[in-house]
Order: structure tokens, then C-alpha cells, then sequence
């Protein structure tokens, strides 16, 4: 059954022999790559993000010399800044195909893998001990958003025991002096860099980065202020992978700029014409956690049957506000440790992982304000158990402002944990919900 | 009562019997949730520091409204319970930290539901970089601040002194009833053992050390076990619970040694302390002893020091145990059995257990299959 009233979602084969020792990254460049390639022209540099991300793949595979290891919410910057280019195990997982995604989780299991390791994480376990990725010249880490990122830098120590890691402890709080404590930790860090790749920083590099950077910020910023806008002008399921992999992968780069500010047009115009997505908008729904990206039929759904338009996604996209003002052309090495360290500890998912719950809960309760929630939904990935804990403070708090908030598990890649039929028949009587409420209003 | 007895009745209360004596003079007692927080710094600032446990909860039906049980760990579940239920209504206060998510959380829980009348979040690194182990240093003194703001009085060098001393008698003279069991018939067992580490984490140190040392002479009197017995290490994490011990002492094992926080890890390494460089000498100490799965990337290390350690005991066999939804621990499984070939004894495939033990059968199905392969 992969159907929820007749509205058919995605299908797999898993009696398919899949087999994974295949190169992940040529997999990807074929499939997802040649996907996106094989899309009309014209929408074509809405994936370009994706695309970038690919590239930055293949090069590791080509120039294993200037491969460095990061952690998804290890901010990029810092690699840019060095002139290496970052490969992120998890991202992998992030875009592969989920009848392989699925596989690798099972090839983990059969490694030891406890059985409740997500899917996100427990896919590139495998692939990361039988050694079928690049080796890195270096490994950034870091402590953020879960245990897990703990666990997975027992991996990476055990897999790559003649590699030393920099490992950033990420604070608790977010006063200035956690700040100054993740500053500190970045200057270890770009000698750590300076040592293990023989690259020599370049202060103009890493003010242009920091640069590109920041407007990436400003500009994600605006096209969020947009999307407050009723209709909202960019349904957010639309272009939720790709802006995900622009956040976590490509802030520091001019492409990403770039794409920015073609998608900041492309937000005002529709504005301005009064344009929401392919649906009309009846609710405006916020994603307080995770979002399933194994199958996106899941948010067409919800517009259709419900007009519900999901608006803002806790984890997806990047809700730090833009850095303050610097000139560029003459910013210290200080002051741009400063804003790197800003940014790894506002980094989404990590900034509500590593901190206190009423981060998490806060943080949640400003964006369904904001972007106007008729409703919220608390989709648990399963790993996830500080965020979990986080939940029922959150839902009370929330219908205090007057906004219900739904709770249901999920793992993000991996629908044999909750399929999308058993999403659809939770979400199903909440939206219902929802819609007799704005309706009795 | 003999001193072992005693030393079992208070690992076995939760609260303890010295609690109320320590209350009814009126000091104060503060919880504290992981071993990470130095109990010396408390103590040094006249409370009587008492490691929270689960010890005692029969569910966790309140700490679950919170915290879903189909993803975190029971042991932080049933610590939140009793402080839900007042078992720990006795508190003065409660200090946090960031052993693990689960651990985290349950502390901000109890504090945004149950408002204690005081608390305190330590953060703890995880690595011991140089800005690292200066944080540590910066969040042990902004402690010892926040303690002498609570307690009215400063925790003055000599009070911190004084207390490091008693804390490490206590480690020392722990370390010397562990000792005892690297005999082929040790004088006690190894649950007993356990229920004297749990007495150490929350009793007056002065006290422990006066019990402690009674014990040594009692046990110096005591005939050795007849049977020989399988020699067991537990290496994971079975917190205050002594159900894996009794399983395998019931099966005709011994548990000689183990890694585990509520267990050798609180007192193997004595704190290597500096009077002229207190904190930064306590928080050295603290990041770099035998250490914890939440320290970076640290497996290889306890992995010789399971190797050391299982020598050094003689020991039969090994049982990997883990709380069930622990991702610090669960990863280890992976390592140990792509190692177990090194150390030529017999290790156990992981044994997952809830807290609340409503399993008892199968962990002694299973420690009794284990114990009995061993003896062929």
C-alpha cells in the first residue's frame, strides 16, 4: 500500500539486490545529478545549489590531497577559507536514493550498529569502514546537534586512527562568552588546518569567504521576510533539499550568492504578482523539527487534500540573522574568528541540538509566530532525543499562542520507520483540525 | 553492623540513612547528575554532594510525559521520576551538565517543571584542546562563584584543599577493596562491591573513608570464597543497578572489575592535584582520567584500558552492556567486536537493558548462558 485515499505516494522495491560497494558519489552524480540536468532549462538553476554540492563531490574524488572530512554543522567557511574543499559523510545519505540508503542502514546493522541509529548517520556508517570513500586529508568535527555526532567521531577516530581530528566543543549557551570560547577553539582549529593541509591562510581569502558568507545570510533573510507574505510566494517543500544543502554545505562561496540573489528575484516578483505556490493556500503550517525527504509527494499531499502549505522548516533552512555589519576590506583575523564563531553556534539544528531546550522551544514558538502558523508539526526524527525531549514544552507553549502542534516520529531518509501512508494518516485528522478551527474563526 | 553491611544499606538507599542526619544538622545537600562535576567543589562549599540515581522508581509514567520512551534512555527517565514522585524533595538544589542528551535534558526538565530551589548547569568539554580545558577551568570557577553566592560563605583555597584530600582517600581506599579482588577467591562479591560504589557517591566523604577503612580490616579477617569462580569485567554501563552483577555472581561468576562510571571509573584515577593551580588542576584531572564515551573520539583509549584492566584481574570474560537508546555507548559495540581478536577472552555480544528492569529473566538467561560457555 502506498497510497493514503487514493492519492498515491512514492513507491520502493526493496526486494531489490542492491548492491553497495558501487562508488556512492559517481551514484549520485548519474541519478541525482542527471536528474537535474535532464530537468527544462529554465528551471534548471533552481538545483544549482544541489548541483554545486555534487561538483564539490567529484572533485574530492578527483583531488583526494585537498579532501577535508566535516561535520554537517561544522560551518564551511573555514574550508573555503583554507582552499580545500569540505566532504560531508552525511550528505551522502542525505541524497542518495533511499532503496540504497536503506541498504547501507542494514550493511551498519550488520556491522553492530544499534538498532534505533538513524538513518542519517547509520548510512554512512558502512561506506565509512569498509573504506569506500576518499580518505580525508583532515577531519573537522563537532559535538552538535546529538550524541550521535559524539558517536560518529568514534568513527571517524577508528577509521582514520593515522588522521588528527579538530573536534569543536560546541557551548551550551549563546552569551558572548560562548562566543569568545568557539573563537578560540576556530583559531585552534585554523592552525589545526594550517598544519595538516600545508596550506598557509590568507587573511583577504578568508574576509572574501566570511563576505560571501554573510550575504548568503542577508539574502536567505530577505527571501524568509518573504515568505510571511500571504500567499506564501515559495511553498518551502518546493526547494527544501536545496536550500538545506546550500546552508549546511555552501555558505562562503560566490555561486551561492549568486543563486541567492536569482532566487530573491524570483521571490519579489512573485510577490509583487500575488503568486503562492501550484495550490491554493488554506493553512500555513510550520515544521518545528525534522521533514521527511524520502518522499516529497508527502507535502504535495498536504496541499492538495488540505490547502496546507508548509511555510518555515526548523532544521532546513537557516533562521540566523545576518551578521552585523563589518568592513570586509579591513576586518581583523579576530573579528572574522568572531563571526565564524557566530555562525557554528547559530548553525540550524545545531544551535537548538547543543543548547538549552527553551532554545529549541523559543526558537519554535518566534517562527510559527512569525510566519504566521495556523498550525505546527513536530516531525521527531527518531535519533533526535534532545529535540524529543523538547517536544511536549514546546506543543504547551504553542497552544498558549493559540497554535496546535501535532507530534509524530519519523526518520528523515528512511520510510521503512514510518511510512508516508502513516504519516499522511496522522497529519490527515490534524490538518482537518486545523482548517475547522480557521473556519469557526 | 559490620561496616560492609552498612556501606550496603546506604548503596542500596536512595535516599540513605546519612541524608537525614546530614539534613537534621542543618546543611544542605545538592544533587549532581554525572561524574563529570567535580563533588569536591560542593563539599568544599559545606554541602554534601549525592550523585542522583534511578534507584527506587518503579516506572516513569511522569518523567514520560517529557521525555517519549521510545527514544530516550530509562535511566535519566527514572531519575526524573523520582524527582517527580519527591523522592528528591530532600534536594537543596540540583547541578546539571551535558553527559549526554538524555542526562541534559532530563536536568532542564526537572527544572522548568519542578523549580527546584536551586540549580546550576556545568558544561563539561569534550576534548581537552587548550581552549577547551580553559573552559573547563572558567565554568569550575563561575561553580565555585555560584556556590558561594547560594551558601553566603567563599569556598576558600583551604576548604578546597581539604576536600580534594577526603576525596581522594576515598578514591585510594576504594582502589584497595578493588584490589582485592584481583585474588583468585576474592572476600566479597562483586554486587557488594557495587553497592559500596554507589554508598561513595552518596555519603559524607569523611564518613565513606571511616567506613571504608573499617572495612579493609574486616575484610583482611574474612576467609576467601571456596569456589572457584568465572571472572567476569562488565565494560559499558550499567549505572547504580546491580542486576547484571547478581545475574552473573547467581551463575557461578564473580564480577571483578568493570569501566563503568558507577563503578571503577569514579575511583581508579586519583584527582592529580595542584594546590597552587586548584581548578585548573581539578579540571586536567577530570577531562583527562579514565574516561567516558561523551569525551572525543576516546574509544581507543578505553579499549587499553579494558585490555589493562582485564589483565590485570585475570579475568574469564567480558560483558558489553549498554543502556538501551545510548548512542555514546551503543557505537562501541561496533569497535569492540572489530577488535575482540586482540585480547583472546571471550566477549559478550552487547547486552541492551532497560533500567527499570522489567527484564530480569532474559539478562539472567543470558548471563547464565554466558558464564557457563566460559566453563565449558
Amino acid at each position: 500500500m502506498s497510497s493514503y485515499k487514493g492519492f498515491q505516494f512514492k513507491t520502493y522495491d526493496f526486494s531489490k539486490k542492491i548492491d553497495t560497494t558501487v562508488d556512492l558519489i559517481d551514484l549520485i552524480d548519474e541519478l541525482v545529478g542527471g536528474d537535474i540536468k535532464s530537468r527544462p532549462e529554465q528551471v534548471q538553476w533552481i538545483f544549482d545549489p544541489l548541483l554545486q554540492a555534487i561538483e564539490e563531490l567529484k572533485f574530492c574524488q578527483a583531488n583526494p590531497d585537498k579532501v577535508v572530512y566535516r561535520h554537517f554543522t561544522f560551518a564551511p567557511e573555514m574550508i573555503y577559507a583554507m582552499d580545500c574543499v569540505s566532504f560531508v559523510p552525511e550528505a551522502l545519505t542525505f541524497i542518495l536514493p533511499t532503496e540504497y540508503l536503506c541498504a547501507l542502514v542494514d550493511e551498519g546493522r550488520d556491522l553492530g550498529m544499534p538498532d534505533h541509529w538513524c538513518g542519517f548517520l547509520g548510512g554512512v556508517l558502512a561506506p565509512l569502514m569498509y573504506k569506500r570513500l576518499p580518505q580525508p586529508k583532515a577531519i573537522l568535527h563537532c559535538n552538535q546537534p546529538c550524541d550521535n555526532s559524539v558517536a560518529q567521531g568514534t568513527v571517524l577516530a577508528e577509521t582514520f586512527p593515522d588522521t588528527e581530528m579538530f573536534i569543536l566543543d560546541n557551548p551550551y549557551t549563546d552569551d558572548e562568552e560562548a562566543v569568545q570560547f568557539c573563537a578560540d577553539q576556530l583559531r585552534e582549529g585554523f592552525s589545526y588546518m594550517e598544519r595538516m593541509t600545508g596550506n598557509k591562510l590568507d587573511l583577504d581569502r578568508f574576509r572574501e569567504v566570511m563576505k560571501n558568507s554573510a550575504r548568503a545570510y542577508e539574502l536567505i533573510y530577505e527571501i524568509n521576510e518573504l515568505k510571511k507574505v500571504s500567499p506564501c510566494p515559495i511553498p518551502t517543500s518546493a526547494i527544501l533539499r536545496v536550500t538545506s544543502v546550500a546552508f549546511y554545505a555552501l555558505t562562503g562561496t560566490e555561486r551561492l550568492v549568486k543563486w541567492l540573489e536569482k532566487h530573491l528575484a524570483d521571490a519579489k516578483e512573485r510577490v509583487a504578482k500575488g503568486i503562492g505556490g501550484f495550490r491554493e493556500e488554506k493553512l500555513r503550517v510550520v515544521w518545528t523539527m525534522s521533514w521527511p525527504v524520502f518522499d516529497y509527494s508527502v507535502y504535495d499531499w498536504m496541499e492538495e487534500e488540505h490547502g496546507a502549505i508548509a511555510v518555515a522548516y526548523h532544521s532546513a533552512e537557516p533562521f540566523y540573522q545576518p551578521p552585523p555589519d563589518l568592513d570586509y576590506s579591513t576586518a581583523s583575523y579576530d573579528e572574522l574568528l568572531r563571526l565564524l564563531a557566530l555562525r557554528n553556534n547559530n548553525h540550524s539544528m545545531g544551535r537548538q541540538g547543543r543548547g538549552s531546550l527553551n532554545t529549541f522551544v523559543n526558537d519554535n514558538i518566534k517562527w510559527c509566530q512569525e510566519f504566521k502558523a495556523d498550525g505546527a508539526i513536530f516531525a521527531g526524527h527518531w535519533q533526535c532525543q534532545a529535540n524529543w525531549s523538547s517536544a511536549q514544552i514546546t506543543k504547551e507553549k504553542l497552544a498558549d499562542q493559540g497554535i496546535p502542534m501535532l507530534m509524530m516520529m519519523v526518520d528523515q531518509l528512511d520510510p521503512r520507520v514510518v511510512s508516508s501512508d502513516q504519516m499522511a494518516s496522522r497529519l490527515d485528522p490534524f490538518l482537518e483540525m486545523l482548517t475547522d478551527r480557521k473556519m469557526a474563526r | 553492623m559490620g561496616a560492609l553491611q552498612t556501606l550496603i544499606n546506604y548503596g542500596e538507599g536512595n535516599p540513605n540513612a546519612t541524608v537525614g542526619e546530614w539534613k537534621r544538622a542543618g546543611d544542605k545537600v545538592l544533587g549532581y547528575w554525572c561524574s563529570y562535576i567535580p563533588p569536591e567543589i560542593i563539599y568544599a562549599a559545606g554541602a554534601l554532594p549525592y550523585r542522583v540515581r534511578g534507584c527506587g522508581a518503579t516506572g516513569t509514567d511522569k518523567a514520560d510525559h517529557d521525555m517519549s520512551p521510545v527514544c530516550n534512555c530509562s535511566f535519566p527517565r527514572a531519575v526524573l521520576e523520582l524527582a517527580h514522585n519527591g523522592t528528591y524533595d530532600y534536594l537543596d538544589g540540583i547541578i546539571g551538565m551535558n553527559g549526554c542528551d538524555h542526562s541534559r535534558r532530563a536536568f532542564e526538565l526537572w527544572v522548568e517543571r519542578l523549580s527546584p530551589p536551586f540549580h546550576h548547569f556545568v558544561y563539561v568539554p569534550r576534548t581537552q584542546k587548550k581552549a577547551s580545558v580553559q573552559k573547563y577551568v572558567d565554568e569550575l570557577n563561575k561553580f565555585k562563584t555560584i556556590l558561594d553566592k547560594f551558601f553566603g560563605a567563599e569556598i576558600n583555597s583551604e576548604d578546597l584543599h581539604e576536600s580534594v584530600a577526603l576525596y581522594n582517600e576515598n578514591r585510594g581506599l576504594l582502589k584497595k577493596v578493588q584490589e582485592l579482588f584481583k585474588r583468585d577467591n576474592p572476600p566479597i562479591t562483586g554486587t557488594q562491591r557495587h553497592h559500596i560504589v554507589n554508598a561513595s557517591v552518596s555519603i559524607p566523604p569523611q564518613e565513606l573513608n571511616r567506613l571504608l577503612r573499617e572495612l579493609l580490616e574486616e575484610l583482611a579477617q574474612m576467609p576467601p570464597s571456596a569456589d572457584k569462580k568465572v571472572r567476569i569485567m562488565i565494560a559499558g554501563w550499567v549505572g547504580d543497578d546491580t542486576l547484571v552483577h547478581q545475574a552473573i555472581e547467581d551463575s557461578g561468576g564473580v564480577v571483578v572489575i568493570d569501566n563503568c562510571c558507577f563503578g571503577a571509573r569514579s575511583f581508579m584515577d586519583p584527582l592529580q592535584y595542584d594546590p597552587d593551580q586548584q581548578m585548573e588542576s581539578i579540571a586536567r584531572s577530570y577531562l583527562g582520567r579514565m574516561s567516558c564515551p561523551r569525551m572525543f573520539a576516546s574509544f581507543s583509549e578505553r579499549f587499553g584500558e579494558i585490555e589493562q584492566l582485564a589483565k590485570e584481574y585475570n579475568v574469564d570474560g567480558i560483558v558489553h552492556t549498554r543502556l538501551q537508546f545510548c548512542d555514546l555507548h551503543g557505537i562501541e559495540n561496533v569497535f569492540l567486536n572489530q577488535r575482540k581478536g586482540q585480547m583472546d577472552i571471550p566477549l559478550s555480544s552487547t547486552l541492551v537493558l532497560d533500567y527499570i528492569g522489567q527484564d530480569e529473566g532474559r539478562v539472567r538467561t543470558r548471563m547464565e548462558a554466558f558464564v557457563e560457555q566460559i566453563r565449558g
